[in-house]
């Protein structure tokens, strides 16, 4: 007999729909972390993301027990899409009642100390480069962190990245080319070295 | 493109990807997590 940890999502999905609440606990636990940590890299504050998160799943239990759900075997990426449409009218919301600019915000991160000091550190050792590196990708436009967040932590295609943020693949590709323009260049201002030691 | 430029360009997207993947992203609070199962108990017998 196969377990629940063993099923698809749809399957998943089909018996939550029948009312197995533990076909739902596991579907939970399958993408709670990935979902989280995605929420997470893009709003920057946990208590944001708990929000969010939670947001999210009270959606996407409401869709499945309306039947609205359309197994694609892309269930992952449905909730990713929930919770980006969740993190745009939040962003816009704030922006609406917010007017401080987030310019400062990345002027501060190209300026942070560690980066300086980086600079001249001769011993620089693998996991501070990788340090470095994640904050050059924080200080990325929101939209350039996304795709890369995507592609390279949630390991999506071009095709899931432009479904889930609802732009053309070309808007998706071009997003990932100008955010690696974008680190390159801020790794050459800041003399902070693309490459691992071996 | 020569060879050396494609050969750099692809290390550090590895390094970017290794950046990004080894970076700690959290996890959803407890009450969070207790409350998104009870919802969907709930909504389960409610259905």
């Amino acid at each position: 007999m196969q377990t629940l940890n063993q099923l698809t999502d749809d399957q998943l999905v089909a018996l939550y729909s029948n009312g197995n609440t533990k076909a739902f606990d596991t579907l939970l636990s399958r993408y709670q972390d990935k979902l989280y940590s995605y929420i997470n890299f893009v709003v920057r504050n946990r208590d944001l993301a708990d929000d969010i998160f939670q947001d999210t799943f009270v959606k996407a239990i409401v869709t499945l027990q309306k039947g609205n759900y359309t197994s694609t075997g892309k269930f992952g990426a449905w909730l990713t899409r929930i919770a980006h449409n969740l993190i745009i009218d939040y962003f816009r919301q704030d922006k609406n009642e917010n007017t401080i600019s987030n310019d400062a915000q990345e002027y501060d991160l190209l300026n942070d100390a560690s980066l300086a000091e980086a600079n001249v550190e001769d011993t620089m050792i693998n996991e501070q480069t990788l340090r470095d590196v994640r904050r050059l990708v924080d200080a990325l436009p929101d939209n350039q962190r996304e795709v890369v967040f995507m592609r390279y932590y949630q390991d999506l295609s071009f095709k899931e990245i432009a479904d889930i943020t609802g732009v053309s693949i070309n808007t998706a590709l071009g997003r990932m080319r100008y955010a690696l323009i974008n680190i390159r260049k801020m790794s050459a201002d800041n003399g902070i070295a693309l490459s691992l030691a071996v | 493109m020569d060879q050396t430029s494609t050969t750099s360009s692809l290390l550090s997207e590895n390094l970017i990807r290794a950046a990004v993947k080894s970076g700690s992203y959290g996890q959803p609070a407890t009450k969070t997590l207790d409350f998104i199962r009870n919802f969907a108990a709930q909504m389960c017998n409610v259905a």
